[in-house]
């Protein structure tokens, strides 16, 4: 791989609760896998993907898989350091796992160093027949925190190609939180440019 | 010329009445000039004419005045010569014959001594003939008095004087001898040599019978007048201590009597026999010692007591003034105070104990060896609880220090379901009020505290540390029920108990503590575990105690720091000792440099090697006796200092070969598969799973992350390693330094351009 015409590296994080398929979403992204007895993530595992943005922009994305089991995580979270982007996912046959997300959120909040990151909501395993969580609860969590949200399943591939895609596409649409990390200018260019508004929503399948 | 005339008649008429007068004056001056011629003559006439005879008579009766002046002269000068004579030669006769008067006074004096000394000294010697030693001593003593009031002032020069007092020293000396001998045959010792034999058999035999009774009688009586006896008394009383008294008490002896010949009374001593005595049989057997000696011996009767209303003074009361306080503080200290029990329970039935103690105290009154004011045992009974305290402080300390001095290694599990061991928590009698209650469900409700708050985490302790604590529980529950001055007394043995813990448990195991770190990590847990105790003591204990110690002085709080500290202190300096002797094995391997080598290559596996049998030991020591968390932050903390170590010396090398790098991915790996097992304990669940390890090294060892991505970093390629950094947003870039990463790349991959691009991207 030719790293010369890459725009930018972008540090991507996946959190949520144990057992909601956040490998198994990586894993189908970076290596079109699916492993139904996917074993737990133990501290953190760490991916990295080259995708095509923009055109024929590429970006490399490093993807950070964290343990959602609390006993396998680590005592400081210090993988949010950096972060652009957080794909924050739930289990929807699970209304436990959605209802963690809050608290999910509220790590974020503690930890993340940059403030403007672009959050994901993703409800995975939607191949299951039994739902505890309707799309509608998911996109009303996801716009009263101003959240990207798809459906998605790993398992069937819906979804998750295009999750990562979006994901990184509003990140490179919103101003000074990539460039900052190649040139400090442009970010005094942009910021007059603040016209932005963190619409959640908007990204239906 | 009419008032001239006038004043010329009453001239005229004047005149001639004054010429009238003057006649009749001139005329009485003239009588009375005659009278007096004639008594002028008169007069004169006497004078002159009676003169002479007069003057005759006057000389006749100086010259016979003279005469009889003359004539009483001489007859008292005939007296002065006379009489003075005679007075003088009276006097001088009056003065001899007194004297001789008193001369014969004083000879008779002397003779009457002499013959009273004579007396005496027959009266002695018939005494003496017929063992009548009261008289003896009586006479001798009469010599002795007579001759020490002279009476005479040259009496030393009388020869036959000291002649008598040679005499009754001599008699003196003999009758003591004598008095000593029958003492001797009537009062007999039988006894034997301690180390002689296992059974020894003391005897103490009164010589008495009817017959020589009297002898006995007038030997005591004669020694009560010479003033010997006390020390026969004291010497007796000695005896019966060293004999009889002392192996009752402290060996258990037994003791018989024997009437046989004559009454005996034996003590038998089984020498093997070291249990001290019950007061109740060592009070039975010296009442019964004294009884024998009452009727035998001290019963005598030494002086009728003139008063009617005292009794007569007997040997027996002699022998008690002499005796009794070394006996009776014998009784007090070998057999009492021993005897006094130290808990509570004892305690009453103790009260047994003390009845009879007054019950013998009594019976020694009667027999008159003590007087009313002997305090001895008096002092004892009244005391009993005070003593009882003082034992029982004495005897926590001394158990306290004997438990701490034993062996750290004999360990009890204490676990979470019983968070006090096994001793029974105190029961709690007054509940606190609703109000109370109230007020602490509100903050209960405010404050969420963990279940685990008053808990101590699963662990080894000591058994002595335990049954230390156990004491301190037992101690205190007693004190509660106990009286106020007992109780505190017991409180403050059991803060001494654990300050003593401070000073005497570190100091005793010093050398061992410091060398094995298993009996530091018993010593640990030990520590924390006693500081638990301390923190749910007070609340436990101290609002049933008394004032001031139930209002807050009661608490042991302020010992928890220095307990723990003294802990937590062992422990680090034990990690100390350990990191350095880790490093030290490290050191062997010089720095991994060009491992490749076959040399280096055997020194650094084998560095590698005995680090991880010196932390698999500390591993086999530790996770039994330290709770899981502590096991797991001080291996977590070795580990640490191991790996830092290790990267430290891998990350400054200049340059490592493929081969060096393949050998060090080769021995990393070595540990990093080693250091799984390290953190699987016994107590974790799922112990086998290789999830958990994994777990338990990231959590507990800082740099173990770092420590994998070297291990990355040494078998990958120029790519993937790039692909780990991610532009400073990989894993890589979390663990290491730009300089880092630039420096392990520069020694891994020879110069090229791709390096060189790569090199350029890591910012």
């Amino acid at each position: 791989m030719d790293d010369q015409d890459i725009l930018t590296t972008l540090k991507i994080l996946i959190i949520g609760e144990s057992g909601v398929g956040k490998s198994s979403l990586l894993l189908r992204f970076t290596d079109d896998t699916f492993d139904p007895e996917q074993a737990s993530t133990i501290g953190v595992d760490f991916k990295v993907k080259t995708i095509t943005v923009e055109g024929n922009n590429k970006a490399k994305l490093a993807i950070w898989d964290t343990a959602g089991q609390e006993r396998f995580r680590t005592l400081t979270p210090s993988y949010y350091r950096g972060a652009q982007g957080v794909i924050l996912v739930y289990d929807v046959s699970s209304k436990q796992s959605f209802n963690k997300l809050d608290a999910w959120l509220n790590e974020l909040e503690t930890f993340a160093t940059k403030h403007d990151l672009v959050k994901m909501l993703v409800g995975n395993k939607i191949d299951k027949e039994r739902r505890e969580v309707s799309k509608e609860e998911g996109l009303k969590f996801a716009r009263k925190h101003r959240m990207l949200f798809i459906e998605a399943s790993a398992k069937t591939k819906e979804g998750v190609q295009y999750a990562f895609e979006e994901l990184v596409e509003k990140i490179i649409q919103t101003p000074g939180l990539w460039e900052t990390d190649k040139q400090g200018l442009k970010l005094s260019e942009n910021a007059s440019d603040g016209s932005y508004s963190a619409c959640g929503g908007y990204c239906v399948i | 010329m009419a008032a001239t005339s006038s004043i010329a008649k009453t001239f005229l008429s004047n005149t001639s009445a004054e010429k009238d007068d003057i006649v009749s004056k001139l005329n009485e001056l003239t009588r009375k000039i005659d009278k007096m011629k004639l008594n002028i003559f008169d007069v004169t006439r006497n004078k002159h004419v009676e003169f002479l005879p007069q003057l005759a008579t006057a000389e006749k009766l100086s010259s016979q005045v003279q005469n009889l002046k003359e004539e009483m002269l001489a007859v008292r000068n005939n007296i002065d010569t006379d009489i003075k004579a005679q007075l003088n030669q009276s006097s001088s006769e009056f003065q001899s014959l007194s004297s001789q008067l008193q001369e014969t006074t004083v000879t008779l004096t002397v003779l009457e001594k002499m013959l009273m000394l004579d007396k005496y000294l027959v009266a002695s010697d018939i005494a003496f003939r017929n063992q009548e030693y009261v008289k003896v001593t009586e006479s001798l003593i009469d010599i002795q008095e007579l001759l020490s009031k002279p009476v005479h002032a040259r009496e030393d020069e009388i020869l036959i004087l000291k002649a008598v007092q040679m005499e009754t020293k001599i008699l003196k000396e003999k009758l003591v001898f004598d008095l000593n001998d029958t003492w001797r045959q009537h009062i007999l010792w039988d006894t034997q040599d301690s180390k002689s034999n296992e059974k020894i058999v003391n005897k103490l035999k009164f010589a008495v019978s009817d017959k020589n009774q009297d002898v006995l009688c007038e030997m005591i009586r004669a020694m009560w007048k010479m003033g010997t006896l006390k020390a026969k008394l004291i010497q007796l009383g000695d005896n019966l201590l060293k004999y009889m008294i002392k192996p009752i008490i402290t060996k258990a002896a037994s003791l018989s009597q024997q009437t046989a010949e004559y009454p005996c009374l034996s003590v038998t001593i089984d020498s093997t026999n070291e249990d001290i005595a019950t007061p109740e049989s060592a009070l039975v057997k010296i009442e019964s010692i004294l009884h024998y000696l009452n009727t035998n011996l001290l019963g005598i009767t030494l002086s009728k007591s003139e008063d009617e209303n005292e009794s007569d003074l007997t040997l027996m009361e002699h022998f008690g003034h002499v005796n009794a306080d070394e006996i009776l503080n014998v009784i007090v200290q070998e057999c009492l105070l021993h005897s006094i029990p130290s808990n509570n329970k004892d305690l009453e039935k103790f009260d047994e104990v003390v009845g009879l103690v007054r019950q013998f105290q009594d019976k020694l009154l009667a027999m008159s060896f003590i007087k009313e004011n002997n305090r001895i045992l008096k002092n004892f009974i009244e005391n009993v609880n005070v003593l009882f305290a003082n034992k029982k402080c004495q005897e926590i300390l001394e158990d306290a220090r004997n438990l701490m001095k034993s062996e750290i290694h004999h360990t009890v599990i204490i676990s979470n379901d019983k968070p006090l061991g096994d001793i029974a928590t105190a029961t709690d009698t007054d509940a606190p009020s609703a109000k109370k209650a109230r007020k602490l469900e509100m903050l209960a409700n405010e404050t969420q505290l963990s279940d685990n708050t008053f808990r101590l985490p699963t662990c080894h302790v000591s058994e002595s540390v335990m049954k230390l604590v156990a004491l301190a529980y037992e101690t205190l529950s007693e004190a509660v029920s106990s009286s106020d001055p007992c109780a505190v007394k017991l409180f403050y043995a059991v803060r001494n108990m654990f300050e003593l813990f401070c000073c005497v448990f570190p100091t005793f195991h010093k050398r061992r503590l410091a060398t094995l770190p298993q009996l530091t990590a018993i010593h640990h847990n030990n520590c924390m575990y006693i500081a638990h105790h301390l923190m749910l003591l007070g609340p436990q204990f101290s609002r049933q105690l008394p004032s001031p110690l139930q209002d807050g002085a009661g608490t042991f709080v302020d010992l928890i720091q220095k307990v723990r500290s003294i802990g937590t202190g062992a422990l680090m300096q034990q990690m100390a000792t350990q990191r350095d002797d880790l490093l030290d094995c490290l050191s062997a391997a010089s720095g991994f440099v060009s491992v490749s080598e076959e040399g280096n290559h055997f020194s650094a596996e084998r560095s590698i090697k005995q680090v991880l049998y010196k932390l698999n030991h500390l591993k086999t020591v530790w996770e039994d006796i330290l709770p899981p968390h502590i096991y797991s932050k001080a291996m977590g903390t070795l580990v640490n200092c191991v790996i830092v170590e290790i990267v430290n010396s891998i990350t400054s090398l200049e340059d490592i070969s493929a081969e060096d790098a393949s050998h060090l991915h080769h021995l990393l790996c070595m540990f990093d598969e080693k250091a799984g097992p390290l953190f699987c304990t016994k107590f974790t669940e799922d112990s086998t799973n290789e999830a958990h390890m994994k777990v338990e090294l990231q959590r507990n060892i800082p740099k173990w992350m770092k420590f994998k991505e070297l291990i990355f970093v040494l078998n990958a390629n120029l790519q993937e390693i790039t692909d780990r950094w991610a532009d400073g947003k990989g894993v890589l870039a979390h663990e290491f330094s730009t300089g880092e990463v630039k420096q392990l790349i520069r020694a891994l991959f020879q110069n090229t351009d791709r390096r060189a691009a790569v090199l350029a991207k890591i910012r």
